[in-house]
């Protein structure tokens, strides 16, 4: 009998549930403060529980309201953030999966000299430091009239996850048997109808996979925005980060932000779950 | 290279060769090779933004920068930077890989609700850094925060505070203990059914299971794991800088956070900074090539056990 098919003791199961009860409090806890009014954020007693009408201070209920949501959508500095959060995000990742694309095929199909180590010196392209390259990037981009654009950022969080598009795509389409290939290029298909019309297709749940942990690492990114942007091209994470360091910050419209924020990336997450192995370790692996 | 066909234009097998991977060789070269060597030149000169109207004016000092670092003591920066790093390296990913294998361990056997439960705890790992740790220094505030109040702890935990560097430790393992759950479980559902059945027929206990067929066999996906997770808090910058940003010196300035504040100022000489970064880099790349290089080593075997 396999360990996985073997049955859960009880309280192997109660402890799991208290487990995902701790990891999740923090979660949980940011959903109610979302809610409160600031006064209820600010309370010396932490209050719980929402509860219609006005609370008296000091209990464990508070009243809800949307006020945090409608404020925050409404909030001109949070819209341009996540425009540019948005923007910065989906473009770099269509031009990193659509580069790295092509350049997996070309890793995947054709053996030449030196190859295996360009492949090595694309992927320690990813374990660089933000901070140990973020002065001369910044010395760059200032005369290159980059700073504080989104191209800028776009450029950066597109090389930054091509290096991780090529390796895992090229897993996937290393999977693909040659045999389909030439049989197309006996038929008189050129290598580009080739690619077009029989790689990519055959690997379109890889191509999708990996533009979903493009997509996380450009969403998430929090170092080079910081270093690289100011009032024009700030994302969310540089804006959110920035209020929390305010004396007279509002934390349920930070918690309601940090919601909206994270609300499309756990879903899309969630639903890319059965991939979410096959990404981390970069291909290496069947996930 | 391109040749026009009758009704359809095709690229030799050369020159697709070339187009496919040198559009992202370019990209990749000219903004990562080109920043190092940047780097490599402010790390040389005498550089102060506030002072040089560009990098033409800074005076070349050699590897006088270098040796600033090299030679300062122990008990100061940069040195206690490295110190505090290498110490949240050990802790976080300790914790990390104890709570996250434990965990894979009770998630591996059948109960309703596995799916959901497995995929809840995953969220942490998908969520961005910064943002949940500016709410995590809500829930750390002194006064009104959760944590002191549910706990009964008084005091805060950020600033000065021994508790800064922990509070630091709860997010980290708390992000990213999922990781570690998430391979360490792919590594116990890759071990071979058949090895249970025989230890099964040999009557082995529980214990003899676990220490020779689980534990050698889930290792690989583990030290991978642990691998990443090493590079990552080596890097760490995220989570010490919205924590506790404010202040330098403290036990949450680790080698990222000084170099982020060095790069700040603009009357301080980049060069020190910079070369500080360079030292980083190179055991950045060192550590990165351990994990590129156990990476294929896992693929060869993955390779060869299909094969067989």
């Amino acid at each position: 009998m396999s360990i996985t098919e073997r049955r859960a003791h009880p309280l192997a199961v109660a402890a799991l549930i208290l487990y995902a009860a701790v990891m999740l409090a923090p979660v949980a806890w940011m959903i109610l403060t979302s809610f409160k009014q600031p006064a209820d954020t600010t309370a010396a007693v932490p209050s719980f529980i929402p509860a219609p009408g006005t609370q008296p201070a000091g209990s464990v209920f508070f009243q809800p309201s949307f006020e945090n949501y409608t404020r925050q959508i409404a909030s001109p500095t949070f819209g341009r953030a996540l425009l540019n959060s948005t923007l910065v995000a989906v473009i770099s990742t269509l031009a990193s999966v659509g580069l790295g694309a092509f350049a997996a095929y070309g890793f995947s199909r054709f053996r030449f000299a030196g190859s295996n180590d360009w492949q090595f010196f694309i992927l320690s392209t990813r374990m660089l430091p933000a901070m140990a390259v973020s002065v001369p990037i910044a010395w760059m981009y200032q005369q290159l009239g980059l700073r504080d654009t989104h191209l800028g950022l776009i450029i950066l969080y597109t090389c930054f996850n091509l290096s991780f598009s090529t390796w895992m795509m090229k897993a996937f389409i290393d999977e693909i048997p040659t045999a389909y290939e030439e049989a197309a290029l006996l038929d008189g298909y050129s290598r580009l109808q080739v690619l077009f019309k029989i790689i990519l297709p055959q690997a379109s749940t890889g191509i999708m996979a990996t533009a979903v942990f493009c997509l996380i690492a450009a969403w998430n990114e929090y170092a080079f925005a910081l270093t690289l942007t100011t009032m024009r091209a700030n994302t969310v994470p540089v804006e959110i980060a920035g209020v929390a360091q305010d004396a007279n910050v509002v934390y349920g419209r930070l918690a309601a932000a940090a919601l909206l924020f994270m609300l499309p990336i756990v879903v899309f997450t969630l639903l890319m779950r059965k991939h979410l192995l096959r990404g981390i370790t970069f291909g290496a692996v069947k996930g | 290279m391109i040749t026009h066909g009758a009704d359809r234009w095709t690229l030799s097998d050369r020159a697709v060769r070339y187009w496919c991977i040198l559009p992202m060789l370019l990209l990749l070269i000219a903004f990562n090779i080109f920043p190092l060597l940047t780097s490599l030149y402010i790390s040389a000169h005498d550089y102060r933004r506030g002072i040089h109207r560009g990098l033409g004016d800074a005076k070349f000092v050699g590897m006088d920068n270098y040796r600033a670092n090299l030679n300062s003591p122990p008990n100061q920066e940069p040195w206690k930077s490295f110190q505090r790093t290498a110490a949240m390296v050990v802790v976080t990913v300790s914790l990390q890989t104890a709570i996250g294998f434990s965990v894979a361990l009770l998630l591996v056997r059948k109960f309703r609700g596995r799916e959901v439960i497995t995929a809840l705890l995953l969220i942490p790992m998908t969520l961005s850094p910064a943002v949940v740790a500016a709410f995590w220094k809500y829930m750390f505030n002194a006064d009104i925060g959760i944590i002191n109040e549910l706990t009964g702890i008084t005091g805060a935990w950020s600033g000065y505070s021994p508790r800064a560097f922990w509070s630091v430790v709860i997010v980290e393992v708390w992000l990213w203990t999922p990781f570690m759950m998430l391979l360490s479980l792919a590594g116990l559902n890759a071990i071979p059914p058949s090895l249970y059945e025989a230890a099964e027929v040999d009557r082995a206990s529980a214990w003899f299971r676990f220490r020779h067929i689980t534990l050698p066999l889930a290792m690989p996906m583990v030290l991978l794991g642990v691998v990443f997770r090493v590079m990552d808090t080596f890097r760490l910058f995220d989570t010490p800088n919205v924590l506790n940003g404010d202040a330098m010196g403290q036990d949450t300035t680790l080698v990222s956070v000084l170099l982020y504040n060095r790069a700040k100022n603009d009357s301080a000489n980049m060069g020190i900074g910079t070369a500080l970064a360079y030292l980083l880099l190179i055991v950045a790349v060192a550590l990165g090539n351990i994990a590129v290089h156990y990476l294929a080593k896992m693929r060869e075997r993955e390779k060869t056990r299909g094969a067989a």
